[in-house]
């Protein structure tokens, strides 16, 4: 805080002071430590202490503490305390030749565990202990050994539900931080690819992991990217989303700026193309910077099947997309202002079909759409087995009764339907509901507007699209600002590998090739 | 990541061009054209695109030499101070009219074909809104709306070729030159600003990364649009003959409306074209609106254009309903660009270029 801030915009001062000034030492006399640290855990029942005792009833005392349920018991049965308490009675050296000695015995000759560390705060052992970690004290040795004996109930990989592909990789990311770390080293090995971890949160301290290949990424973002992760200042963060919304740039917007994504080999090709993969401890979710509405209009998929199938695949989606955004709001201003553009055959029979129907067009489509979005999220919200009731009641019932009843045309029926699937081919689910969102405002021009209305709405929408930029890489990349070498892999186009030998341009990686000397000898 | 300097590279530069140009006139260009040499229209429409270019060539030459001080910056070096401010003057003005008869002439059509019952000050408002909101942003996102823009408005020029190709006669465009040659010449004062637009150039130059290459990605914007205006020209006069296309107020609506799409599962294509053509209408108003608080700016010494521009929603909102009828709003566009329009687009380049080459003797000598 500085001086400047004295006056009329000074911030509140937290109740309870999370920063820790005042760091205390481990002491050599392991009473005072065993008192600090059962005062600090006063009230936790789930924390362990146990103290023991080397080298016979007169040896030396020890005290390990960790949290049960989140550490590994049987590997501090067998190779922490096993070694020390028995089978260092029954070896030379005697424990009268080495008692001066003890903890660097200890640690380089009797601890059989892989991986440990040393510190000498306190504080490093509390929050150790709340990780998982088991904490060791030696009589008269200032520092505590920390051993990883994380071990707690995870789920095991499992195909993600939203993200469900027919070829492709089917495992997909856990809750546990380094499981998923490990699934991406898994796909990435070059000692050029860095996981750096920071923490963020004062009181839930949850581990984020920024990762990214050193001399593909560009260093801008990456950059940027550990900024704004330190920057946060949360008291807790229980899911990736709260990193994402935290480090976006706009809050207001339907539109993502960071992708989510539950399956790894999308993060790992992000990586390879040159972004910023982000790992959150908890959960599933991981998130890719920077990114453009092109990327969302792909999936991973595309990269795995053949070329012109995926680029016959794009452009479905990107009519599904704009049928998705513009379909209710055309119909709207067809049938309220210019039918004139209809066939009049079609014409005819729409206004037959329209001819009971008491309502203008506009609320006829305002009442199908918010139908069909209640049966959307009321399908979401329930167990499976009752979802799919939702969906014969929603679809079958409604739709037909509505119709009959003569509250709709079938002719909207129709409309809200088609809209509903092209919505879901989609696919990403966050940037799906945006385009809904987009959808009801194009709907609303239209009401006032006609097909005048839906222009405005789209050139507005294109506006508003055209000046987000996602970690300073422009949204609507690689076709504004245009780039012709990254229109090879775009929402309507996905050429052969063979032929996609750099990387995409917009996102300005360091190197550029992907594909050194040529695979054209195969031709 | 693309570099965040406020500045646009070559192909941005081509589409702005490309997109600024391109707006209301093809839509009432055929009959002008066909008014001022008949059947003979297109060679006007590629000559008078040819002498743009010429302008096009005068603006980046001088453009080129005075790259980093903009339009007023240029005319302050090569004219004086007061003199130079002066001269800015006109521009201001007649971007005020254009745009406001930009915008009029835009909803005059889509009252007409598309929304006959909405009064014109409520169609007009939400466009003015939408330029002035794009334009507020800088010149960055423009492009980079100019660009997301272009494929579909290449698009519809393809739906709009492919519809109206179809039951042609072109024999109606023969003979070649039959006009003569002063009522050419006389023509080419019509057909010249239906290119208005592309003055862009006079100001846009601090904003580019490499303005050696503009004359070259300029002029190809304006190329397409030549090839595209001949198009127009054409297919009316094979459609419709030379009186007929006379006699249309929008000829080229006319012929979209006189085409039939295949299959039929569009009934009046002209409706929906219309509708679309609000984007391109649109791109052309904000090209403008940004050209002018640049130079407004420049002249009030005021740094940030995006501040003035909005306080052109009242004036261009005000001017564009000035008239009264459609007819009443040609006779103001065409003496609004036999003045102003002629000055912005020729006489002030021809200016500046030949003083910035005595300018260039001047610096040798001093030099020497």
């Amino acid at each position: 805080m500085s001086l400047w801030n004295k006056g009329r915009f000074k911030s509140p001062k937290p109740l309870v002071d999370y920063k820790i000034e005042s760091r205390t030492d481990i002491s050599e006399e392991i009473n005072n430590n065993i008192t600090k640290i059962k005062e600090t855990f006063k009230g936790s029942d789930d924390v362990v202490f146990r103290e023991f005792v080397v080298g016979g009833l007169d040896g030396r005392r020890m005290f390990l503490s960790y949290i049960d349920g989140m550490s590994d018991k049987a590997l501090l049965d067998d190779f922490v305390l096993m070694p020390l308490m028995l089978i260092s009675r029954e070896v030379k050296p005697d424990y009268e030749e080495i008692k001066d000695n003890l903890a660097n015995i200890a640690k380089n000759s009797a601890l059989t565990v892989t991986d440990f560390k040393e510190v000498e705060k306190m504080e490093d052992v509390y929050l150790a202990v709340l990780s998982g970690e088991t904490a060791l004290f030696i009589d008269g040795y200032s520092k505590a050994i920390i051993i990883a004996t994380r071990l707690w109930p995870a789920r095991n990989t499992s195909e993600p539900s939203a993200e469900t592909v027919i070829r492709g990789p089917r495992d997909g990311f856990v809750e546990t931080l380094r499981f998923n770390t490990a699934l991406i080293r898994r796909r990435i090995r070059d000692t050029k690819f860095k996981v750096k971890q920071l923490q963020v949160g004062q009181r839930s301290k949850t581990d984020v992991a920024i990762m990214y290949i050193d001399d593909i990424a560009d260093k801008r973002v990456v950059e940027e990217v550990e900024k704004r992760i330190k920057k946060i200042d949360i008291d807790a963060v229980i899911d990736s989303g709260y990193i994402q919304q935290l480090i976006e740039e706009r809050q207001f917007t339907p539109f993502p700026q960071v992708q989510t994504t539950e399956r790894p080999d999308v993060v790992a090709g992000a990586i390879y193309e040159g972004r910023v993969g982000i790992l959150v401890d908890n959960s599933p979710f991981a998130l890719i910077v920077p990114v453009t509405l092109n990327a969302f209009l792909q999936s991973s998929e595309d990269y795995y099947s053949r070329s012109s199938i995926t680029t016959f695949v794009r452009f479905l989606r990107l009519i599904s997309g704009a049928i998705a955004i513009i379909a209710p709001g055309t119909y709207i201003g067809l049938i309220s202002f210019n039918p004139g553009v209809i066939p009049s055959k079609l014409l005819f029979s729409i206004s037959a079909s329209r001819e009971g129907v008491p309502f203008p067009a506009y609320i006829e489509a305002f009442v199908m759409e918010l139908t069909i979005e209640f049966l959307r999220e009321a399908g979401v919200r329930l167990p499976r087995p009752i979802g799919s009731t939702i969906g014969i009641v929603g679809g079958l019932v409604i739709g037909q009764a509505a119709v009959q009843a003569g509250i709709v045309s079938p002719i909207m029926v129709i409309v809200v339907a088609v809209t509903a699937i092209s919505s879901f081919a989609i696919p990403n689910y966050e940037v799906a509901a945006g385009f809904r969102l987009i959808r009801f405002f194009l709907m609303i021009l239209a009401s006032i507007y006609g097909l005048y209305g839906v222009m405005l709405g789209i050139i507005a929408t294109l506006i508003h699209l055209v000046n987000i930029k996602s970690f300073g890489v422009p949204y609507m990349a690689p076709l504004a600002p245009f780039e012709i070498e990254d229109i090879k892999d775009s929402a309507f186009v996905r050429l052969s590998w063979k032929y996609m030998k750099k990387r995409p341009k917009h996102l300005d990686p360091q190197d550029e090739i992907r594909q050194r000397s040529g695979n054209n000898d195969t031709k | 990541m693309t570099p965040n300097d406020d500045k646009i590279s070559n192909i941005q530069l081509c589409v702005l061009v490309f997109n600024i140009v391109l707006g209301i006139g093809i839509l009432t260009l055929p009959a002008s054209l066909t008014k001022a040499a008949e059947n003979d229209g297109w060679i006007l429409c590629i000559i008078s695109g040819l002498l743009c270019i010429l302008s096009i060539y005068f603006m980046c030459y001088v453009g080129n030499k005075y790259a980093e001080y903009g339009l007023v910056g240029t005319l302050k070096k090569l004219f004086g101070g007061f003199v130079g401010t002066a001269l800015a003057i006109p521009i201001i003005l007649y971007y005020i009219f254009f745009c406001s008869v930009e915008v009029r002439l835009f909803a005059e059509t889509a009252k007409l074909y598309l929304l006959p019952n909405t009064s014109l000050e409520i169609i007009i408002l939400p466009l003015i809104i939408l330029a002035v909101l794009l334009s507020r942003t800088g010149i960055e996102s423009i492009a980079r709306f100019f660009e997301s823009i272009t494929p579909f408005i290449f698009f519809l020029i393809f739906v709009l070729i492919t519809v109206t190709i179809p039951k042609s006669d072109y024999s109606n465009i023969r003979p070649f030159l039959g006009t003569p040659l002063t009522k050419l010449i006389k023509g080419i004062s019509v057909s010249i600003f239906s290119y208005a637009g592309f003055e862009i150039l006079l100001l846009i130059f601090p904003y580019l990364r490499t303005p050696k290459k503009a004359f070259k990605f300029s002029s190809a914007g304006l190329i397409i649009i030549i090839v595209f205006y001949v198009f127009a020209d054409i297919q009316c006069l094979a459609k419709f003959g030379v009186k007929e296309t006379e006699s249309f107020i929008y000829p080229t609506i006319s012929l979209i409306r006189a085409s039939q799409v295949p299959g039929g599962f569009i009934e009046r294509l002209e409706g929906l074209l219309l509708a679309l053509w609000v984007t391109s209408v649109f791109t052309t108003l904000v090209g403008l609106l940004f050209s002018l608080s640049v130079v407004l700016s420049d002249v009030l010494k005021h740094k940030k254009p995006k501040h003035i521009v909005s306080m052109f929603i009242p004036i261009i909102y005000i001017v564009a309903l000035w008239g009264d009828s459609v007819a009443e709003l040609f006779e103001l566009s065409d003496k609004l660009m036999n003045t102003l329009g002629l000055y912005s687009i020729g006489i002030l380049p021809l200016l500046m270029f030949l003083f910035s080459l005595f300018r260039k003797r001047d610096v040798k000598k001093s030099e020497g």
